[in-house]
């Protein structure tokens, strides 16, 4: 199928985790008197802390007599996914049923502190084994047994797959198409295309190699493309921004204005080019041809070099919410801030080459059950390990009928 | 004009000149001597270097390596990874290297070549296997990945391991660990699930979900080592450091 007459689905986020399965770990609850709190409190923190329950509250008022006082002895080992705490979840928490408990099974210590407190009522519960990711997950876990809740260290995480905005399918869509007609011409049925997002231009492209190299996938090819494309444009030795060419020292002595003013307004200073003017017209012939989106936002090609107006445009582009922060001039640290656009999911090797490659975002088409590394398979983006993330989009094909 | 130090590599920075020096204090008896401010138009970058460069294992780690049961083969082929590694710290690349090894004999050798290609993929174990091809005229099958051994310092990212896996290579013995992108266990046990094809079309000489046996621990503290010092000085060619480089006082 020609890619011209391809229609797209509407491209999703792909959520770098799925919701959690409530997890319930058995709890040694007893009841104490009111007054005994405090005390209570401090013994139990000493004689058994909970490094690992932390978003369970300690102690709750009992839910059935006023002058009692709940607390969490100790966990008894995880239940995993207990069909009991389901129901106990969707029914209201029965606080009249007991699962009563032996003392003898607690340890020594707090064998002491029960009866030194005058503990009574001593029974098993369940509670949410790890902490709520979401609000709505708060609202259901709570009821097992309070939970404090916390938004999580990297706040709230897309658990579902969220449609994108009608400017990014546009964009989404023109470069998917450019990708389907590069595997198309090629006779395979992969193709990648790297893309600034500031330009829309393409920075690089290949299609699937793996029939002439093995390790070539489509990816691999694109990455290795854009390398080459990066050294071209920026020969080593001829560059400032090398920190061991030296030429760090023309950029300054050539444009010592440009680097004053911009050092003002607080934005580091990436006039990297401006004092070899040889690669900076390669690259406005490279970036020529596609030029609709360039008018508004990225390209500085064509302009005069004013100060103020590369000024003002780094200022614009910082705040932007989803604008990378390199400008259009400087050039990428590898493939920083750039979309990659592949018709097939990538598989894990090639998925990790691009988070070698530091790209921003990642467009697929194809899902793969079988090897596909990012939410076909596995889920290569949710590994907080790894010193760099990017984000991952599926633009599906709409199938004839 | 320029640092006087024999193994400062800030050498060729022009911007150098025009700062002061602090080699030329004598405080040489610190294994990290000082710090080299060079400003350049992505930011600051702390330049430290080590006085004595790491090399090859010495006696004790040898026979601490026996001890823990590698064979005489395992260390000298590990030795000559290390070697590979100090020619990429040499060239001011991530001192990570291998090689690979068939029948008996070394086939192919890598280093990390990240900064040179601009190219964060060109790990040394993808030059090691592109070397193998282009001494077999691109032939993957008389290149024989599935008789070969690889020994490199450092555990395979997972992408290498994804290589690995789609090259079938029969084993792969490593030295340290790689607890941020580890693919041979530390992170994802790729040696284990193994890597599939980005198309559908079949591949000549390529697996699909294939594992491979997988062993690390030969000089770990060595490998360990090298990137420490490496990394103290902060990557020269990274934008700007992820996390503060401590400053001396």
């Amino acid at each position: 199928m020609a890619a011209e007459d391809v229609v797209f689905e509407m491209g999703v986020l792909v959520p770098s985790q799925t919701e959690l399965p409530l997890r319930t770990v058995l709890l040694a609850v007893a009841a104490f008197p009111n007054k005994v709190g405090n005390l209570l409190m401090k013994a139990l923190g000493a004689a058994a802390p909970l490094p690992e329950l932390k978003h369970l509250k300690r102690v709750r008022k009992a839910p059935d007599d006023g002058s009692l006082l709940e607390a969490i002895l100790c966990a008894l080992g995880d239940e995993g996914v207990s069909e009991a705490a389901l129901t106990a979840v969707t029914t209201e928490p029965d606080v009249a049923r007991m699962d009563p408990l032996e003392l003898d099974h607690l340890p020594a210590s707090l064998q002491t502190l029960y009866t030194q407190h005058g503990g009574q009522r001593l029974r098993l519960v369940h509670g949410a084994a790890l902490a709520p990711q979401t609000r709505q997950q708060w609202e259901t876990w709570t009821k097992l047994w309070p939970i404090t809740w916390r938004i999580p260290d990297n706040g709230t995480p897309v658990l579902v797959e969220t449609p994108v905005d009608e400017y990014t399918q546009q964009y989404f869509e023109r470069h998917m198409r450019t990708a389907l007609q590069l595997a198309y011409l090629s006779c395979v049925d992969n193709a990648a295309l790297i893309v600034d997002p500031d330009s829309a231009a393409p920075v690089a492209k290949a299609a699937d190699r793996s029939a002439v190299h093995p390790l070539q996938h489509a990816v691999m090819a694109a990455v290795q493309a854009a390398s080459e494309r990066d050294l071209a444009l920026w020969p080593p030795g001829l560059t400032s921004v090398d920190p061991y060419s030296g030429s760090g020292v023309d950029a300054m002595n050539v444009t010592p204005d440009a680097n004053g003013s911009s050092e003002e307004i607080g934005t580091q200073g990436q006039s990297h080019g401006e004092s070899n003017s040889a690669p900076d017209e390669l690259r406005r012939e490279l970036n020529g041809g596609d030029s609709r989106i360039d008018a508004g936002t990225g390209s500085t090609g064509d302009e005069d070099d004013t100060v103020e107006g590369l000024a003002c445009k780094r200022q614009r582009l910082d705040t932007g919410p989803q604008e990378p922060q390199a400008s259009a001039r400087s050039r990428p640290y590898m493939c920083t801030g750039y979309d990659c656009f592949v018709v097939r999911e990538p598989c894990i090797m090639c998925a990790m080459a691009l988070v070698h490659s530091r790209v921003q975002r990642v467009i697929y088409c194809e899902p793969d059950a079988t090897f596909g590394a990012l939410g076909g398979c596995r889920r290569l983006h949710a590994c907080k390990s790894l010193n760099h993330s990017y984000q991952v989009y599926r633009l599906g094909l709409k199938r004839e009928t | 004009m320029f640092c006087p130090f024999p193994t400062c590599f800030a050498q060729p920075c022009g911007r150098l000149s025009q700062l002061a020096c602090p080699c030329l204090t004598n405080s040489h008896e610190f294994v990290i001597i000082k710090c080299h401010k060079i400003e350049h138009n992505r930011g600051i970058i702390n330049l430290r270097m080590s006085s004595a460069p790491p090399s090859l294992p010495d006696i004790a780690s040898i026979s601490r390596a026996r001890t823990q049961g590698w064979t005489e083969q395992h260390i000298g082929y590990m030795c000559q990874a290390i070697a590979q590694a100090l020619e990429a710290w040499a060239c001011r690349e991530v001192p990570v290297g291998c090689v690979v090894v068939r029948d008996g004999k070394v086939v192919g050798r890598g280093h990390n070549l990240t900064n040179k290609t601009r190219n964060g993929t060109r790990h040394a174990e993808m030059i090691a296997i592109d070397q193998m091809l282009a001494a077999n005229n691109g032939s993957v099958q008389e290149a024989n990945f599935e008789r070969c051994d690889l020994y490199v310092t450092v555990e395979p990212c997972i992408m290498c391991a994804g290589a690995l896996s789609l090259l079938g290579f029969r084993q792969v013995y490593f030295g340290c660990g790689n607890d941020r992108f580890g693919g041979c266990g530390s992170i994802l046990p790729i040696n284990f699930e193994g890597c599939g094809s980005c198309t559908r079309q079949p591949i000549v000489g390529s697996y699909a979900g294939r594992g491979f046996p997988s062993k690390g621990g030969l000089f770990a503290e060595e490998a360990v080592e090298m990137l420490r010092e490496f990394y103290a000085a902060g990557n020269p060619c990274a934008p700007r450091p992820h996390r503060p480089v401590p400053r001396e006082a």
